[in-house]
């Protein structure tokens, strides 16, 4: 328990500790230091401690638990997100030497992957709850991180699309996430209060086994599911991810890869043997498959039509999400008849987040070294690099081929074997529709990845003075990219090599992408520019959430400000009552008129009336 | 007599402080402070043991009987640790404001051990009738602070808070007499006693007295100008913890004499309704004391409700939302003061970009919103703690979840975007915030609402008052 406890806190203490010194060195070297103490010790974990419940009481009347589960998740969940947190540490390294704000990057670092690995190892959801806070609240100070709103730390150029503004600034942004995520914590919050209510537990391996869990309906599992699809940024909340963009590459190659909305896909998939207890939990599953099928094809079209490298990838984020969270939700849907099958189903959407987060931590690191050493952030504007970083171009071209899924590397194995979970619950449902979205769904995602990489790459403008990223910064990106052929050879002798008729569509999608951006760049047809302007501005959505929402909420509240606040409340208060007393103090001064006659009537008059009332009562 | 003196020191001491601050502010302060360490020392050790102090006999109309448990020692504890940091925070404040007004601080000083003690004596005095007087004395304490040291028309504004802290105060003391006639002389959740059986008139009487005093929904009007015009200290003191009072009175008081069920279900509307009312309200101001006087209102919704709920999770969430919007909002009262002694604005437009003005500040004032926000701070327990109450009042009305979410996705709303209007941004100004005393306070303030949220502290502080509010038995 003590060496658990210690792997995920090790950061956060290095993270208290960085605040007591003001060099930016000891700030960067201590933090880096606690993650790698952090993956040593996971590491660790993962080896030698016996898997199980450990726990201590935190707060006995909400049955709130410190309590860690070591089990088949968990475990190698921890040894991965630990591993890379240190490896994104030490491209930081380099990476934020000099920034203007060091003490509070270092230390939201250290406290978004304490925040993460609780999230990994919580077995009681109330303990599960402050990681998931932290992890929200260390994305909004980092995606923030740049709070001074400069042009270059922009996601989006300076125009506007209907009035609303389409460039989002360091701190919009930041707002825009937390505000996102506190939507679906609002929720995820109360559905475990009433998971509590009604079981008296809150403890993930409890509940398993809670037959009181029958009593609730689907509703309270859709107020849960609404915080792993903020968090994990399914449709329609995938918008804050896509502006997420604004923070240090670092940062993004973070929330992307190990943190943040792995969180909410994580917690999908360990609460689906739970939520099988519930009835209609049939109806729950589809709407997890179904949300994530729709955030798949919506942000391979966006990462499709983006004209920023770190926007191409954001949207092929989202699409993977989407595919672990339909893979989950389809494990659902098969464990219901077969619930023996459930956990190795789930295991093939847990392998995803896996194959996923090693591909993209290393795509991100990458282009944040080609983003720092060519000065730009939009794609089109510097290209051929393949002649000035060499390194980083084999690197992110081996990254891409396991990110789109191209056999044998591992993004192509855990890809498929997630995808087969989905194809499967269509074929066992008989749900037509579901086979072809997927086959789409996977001829589009080579010819994003092949976009970028030749635009960036291969073709282009060719800038004059661009050199190869420091070996601190290309050291762990590269490690990353040799390591997704490594596990991809290892899943695929260790777990199954998938090979079904979704290759087909995967290579069609490949020779168009090589076709269209590395031999024939430059095709282009106009008839398809309405098409690419509706994908382009993300269908339109940040219209909603910048444009439409915040304008009814302040109309609104402005409504209510003039008709009460102002009018009735003040009206009254601060008004009319005190009109009325001065209209009836004026009116009383008026009997005092210094004629001593007339009081002597008032006097005779008090007197009678008294008598009257006397008599009568 | 342990808790009675703890009450007097700082009253005692004030005197001490007068004379004091002819000299100096900042002594007068430190003496402000250790006044009220006896009352910390003796809260904290029943709130964090578990402990119950008792004096006094409770036999007939006994003036002298006084008791802590963890109920309302939590709220003890809160005055107490809140007024600590506040007169530290208080000297340079005060010499900047003595400065503009051409009056020395002394006065400020001497109604502040009387204003802060006699808060305190109205959450541990057991008599019905103490618990009156003792609110009658922090009233005029801070009446003085307002006419004295507040802005704009300060006398136009301490007659408005006169009038009304005084409308709600006699309405509650109509109400009490009404129990006094009943036999009842004590805070009946101090005492054995359980559910009294229904009794309409002082039900509304305390009721709405309570809702006067803590600014709910439609009588809230006096808090925004009471509480941007008063002096920043007396803020700090005034908007999270002597509003508070009113939960309180309802919770252990009122509550023991609610008519039935249905008027529980309609308190529960209501206070959902004024914790929206003030979060939308609070997103609209452009006056930074403004702006959290109407977050004050939205909280005492989520403190309402929590009483409302009428179990023991809820109560125990009351009482703690009392302590972390007492951390949180003294954080950010202190911090919109530390704007006017700086930087001399109100107004949040003419801010932006401060935190690189000074870093320690804008962290401290994130984590004031924090406990607002209830993420991660003592505000966390409290809102998890609500949240259950919640969940075991209406369990399966899934509707009514919907409201209450909506309750936090307001807070949320108008917290964020107020860091990032104040605190993000480009920089407008070339110079930085200075590092003194009031700045210091801040900081441990909010740093002691983090702490406060890890175990042992929050383990110790919710299940003790839990327990004491189960044994108190109201429900049964």
């Amino acid at each position: 328990m003590e060496v658990v406890l210690l792997t995920i806190f090790a950061p956060l203490i290095a993270s208290l500790i960085s605040l007591f010194s003001t060099a930016e060195k000891f700030k960067t070297w201590a933090v880096t230091l606690g993650t790698f103490v952090s993956a040593l010790l996971a590491t660790y974990v993962y080896m030698s401690i016996k898997p199980g419940v450990y726990s201590v009481t935190w707060i006995g009347s909400i049955g709130a638990e410190i309590a860690v589960r070591l089990d088949h998740f968990s475990l190698p969940m921890g040894v991965l997100v630990a591993w890379l947190i240190a490896a994104i540490s030490l491209y930081s390294v380099k990476y934020m030497e000099g920034d203007y704000r060091p003490g509070w990057y270092w230390f939201f670092f250290g406290f978004f992957a304490t925040s993460m690995l609780i999230i990994v190892y919580a077995d009681n959801l109330w303990f599960l709850l402050a990681g998931w806070e932290g992890v929200g609240l260390a994305s909004w100070a980092l995606i923030g991180h740049w709070y001074r709103d400069e042009y270059d730390k922009w996601v989006g150029k300076e125009e506007k699309v209907f009035g609303v503004p389409y460039w989002w600034t360091p701190s919009k942004a930041g707002l825009r996430a937390i505000l996102t995520v506190r939507f679906g914590d609002s929720f995820f919050l109360v559905a475990i209060a009433l998971f509590y209510a009604v079981t008296g537990t809150v403890s993930l391996t409890a509940l398993t086994h809670a037959g009181a869990l029958k009593t609730l309906g689907i509703v309270p599992l859709l107020f849960f599911a609404l915080g792993p699809f903020t968090k994990s940024a399914q449709f329609p909340f995938h918008e804050w991810l896509l502006t997420a963009m604004t923070g240090p590459t670092s940062v993004s190659a973070l929330i992307h890869a190990a943190t943040m909305v792995k969180a909410g896909v994580y917690v999908l998939i360990v609460t689906t043997p739970i939520f099988l207890l519930v009835p209609g939990a049939e109806l729950y599953f589809w709407v997890v498959t179904v949300v994530g099928v729709a955030t798949a094809l919506v942000a391979t079209i966006i990462a499709l039509t983006a004209m920023e490298f770190k926007l191409v990838l954001a949207g092929s984020t989202a699409a993977n999400l989407g595919i672990i969270a339909a893979a989950a939700g389809a494990a659902g849907l098969l464990g219901l008849h077969e619930h023996e099958l459930l956990q190795g189903l789930l295991f093939f959407a847990f392998l995803h987040i896996v194959g996923h987060a090693v591909s993209k931590a290393s795509l991100f690191m990458g282009f944040g070294a080609v983003i720092h050493e060519a000065g730009t952030r939009f794609i089109g504007e510097v290209g051929r690099l393949w002649r000035h970083m060499k390194i980083t171009a084999v690197a992110m071209s081996l990254s891409m081929l396991s990110l789109v899924g191209i056999p044998p590397f591992v993004g192509y194995v855990t890809k498929d074997l997630a995808l087969e979970n989905v194809l499967e619950a269509g074929h066992v449902y008989h749900v037509d529709w579901l086979a072809p979205a997927l086959y789409l769904l996977l001829f589009i995602t080579p010819i994003y990845g092949l976009r970028l990489i030749g635009l960036t790459f291969v073709h282009g403008k060719e800038p004059k003075e661009v050199h190869e990223a420091p070996l601190l910064m290309w050291l762990p990106y590269t490690a990353l990219a040799v390591a997704t052929l490594a596990l991809g050879a290892y899943f695929a002798v260790f777990v199954k090599f998938p090979l079904t008729e979704a290759l087909i569509a995967v290579l069609l999608g490949f020779l168009t992408g090589l076709v269209l951006y590395i031999w024939l760049p430059g095709v282009r047809s106009e008839a398809l520019r309405p098409l690419w302007e509706v994908a382009y501005r993300r269908f339109y959505l940040p219209i909603l959430y910048d444009g439409v929402l915040p304008l009814l909420y302040l109309w609104f509240s402005r409504f209510i400000y003039v008709v009460f606040d102002r009018g009735l409340f003040d009206g009254l208060y601060h008004n009319a009552i005190p009109g009325v007393f001065e209209t009836l103090s004026n009116w009383a001064r008026r009997l005092i008129t210094g004629n001593i006659s007339l009081y002597v009537l008032y006097g005779v008059l008090g007197i009678l009336i008294t008598l009257l009332l006397l008599v009568v009562l | 007599m342990m808790i009675l003196l703890s009450i007097l020191i700082p009253m005692a001491l004030s005197l001490a402080a007068y004379v004091a601050a002819r000299r100096s502010s900042y002594l007068a302060g430190y003496i402000s402070a250790i006044a009220l360490m006896p009352l910390l020392l003796i809260s904290a050790y029943s709130v964090f043991t578990g402990w119950e102090f008792v004096e006094g006999s409770f036999q007939g109309f006994d003036i002298t009987a006084f008791k802590i448990t963890p109920f309302n020692g939590v709220f003890a504890f809160t005055v107490a640790l809140v007024g600590i940091f506040v007169a530290l925070y208080s000297p340079p404040y005060m010499e900047h404001r003595s400065h503009e007004l051409g009056r020395d601080s002394s006065i400020f000083y001497l109604t502040y051990g009387f204003f802060v003690g006699g808060l305190a004596g109205a959450f541990v005095a057991a008599n019905l009738i103490m618990v009156y007087v003792f609110i009658e004395i922090a009233l005029i304490a801070s009446l003085f602070q307002v006419l004295y040291y507040g802005y704009g028309d300060r006398v136009r504004i301490t007659v408005m808070y006169l009038v009304w802290s005084h409308l709600g105060a006699l309405l509650v003391l109509a109400g009490f007499l009404l129990l006094y006639l009943k036999g009842v002389y004590y805070v009946p959740l101090l005492t054995d006693l359980k559910y009294l059986g229904a009794d309409q008139t002082a039900f509304l009487l305390i009721l709405i007295g309570s809702l006067i005093k803590m600014a709910a929904l439609g009588v809230h009007m006096w808090l925004p100008y009471v509480h941007a015009e008063a002096p920043t200290p007396l803020s700090a003191l005034l908007s999270p913890v002597l509003v508070g009072i009113g939960g309180y009175l309802i919770a252990s008081v009122a509550m023991y004499v609610v008519p039935n069920a249905e008027w529980v279900k309609w308190l529960v509307y209501y206070a959902i309704a004024t914790a929206i009312y003030g979060g939308l309200m609070a997103f609209l101001q452009k006056d930074i004391k403004r702006l959290f006087a109407y977050s004050t209102v939205s909280q005492m919704g989520y403190l309402l409700l929590g009483v409302a709920l009428f179990n023991p999770h809820g109560y125990t969430a009351a009482a703690l939302f009392y302590l972390s919007h007492g951390l949180g909002k003294a954080v950010l009262f202190m911090t919109a003061g530390y704007f006017i002694m700086y930087l001399h604005t109100r107004d949040v437009e003419k801010m932006g970009g401060l935190y690189g003005w000074r870093p320690e500040l804008a962290g401290a004032a994130i984590v004031g919103f924090l406990n607002l926000a209830g993420i991660l701070t003592v505000g966390m327990v409290s809102e998890i703690l609500l949240t259950v109450a919640y969940a075991k009042y209406f369990i399966q009305g899934y509707m009514y979840y919907i409201p209450y979410a909506v309750v936090l996705l307001i807070t949320g709303i108008y917290a964020f975007n107020t860091i990032r209007v104040v605190f993000f941004g480009p920089h407008k100004r070339e110079d930085r915030g200075p590092v003194d005393i009031a700045l210091m306070s801040i900081v441990v303030v909010a740093f002691l609402s983090v702490l406060l949220f890890l175990p042992p502290f929050s383990s110790a502080l919710a299940d003790n008052i839990y327990k004491t509010i189960v044994a108190a038995g109201l429900w049964k």
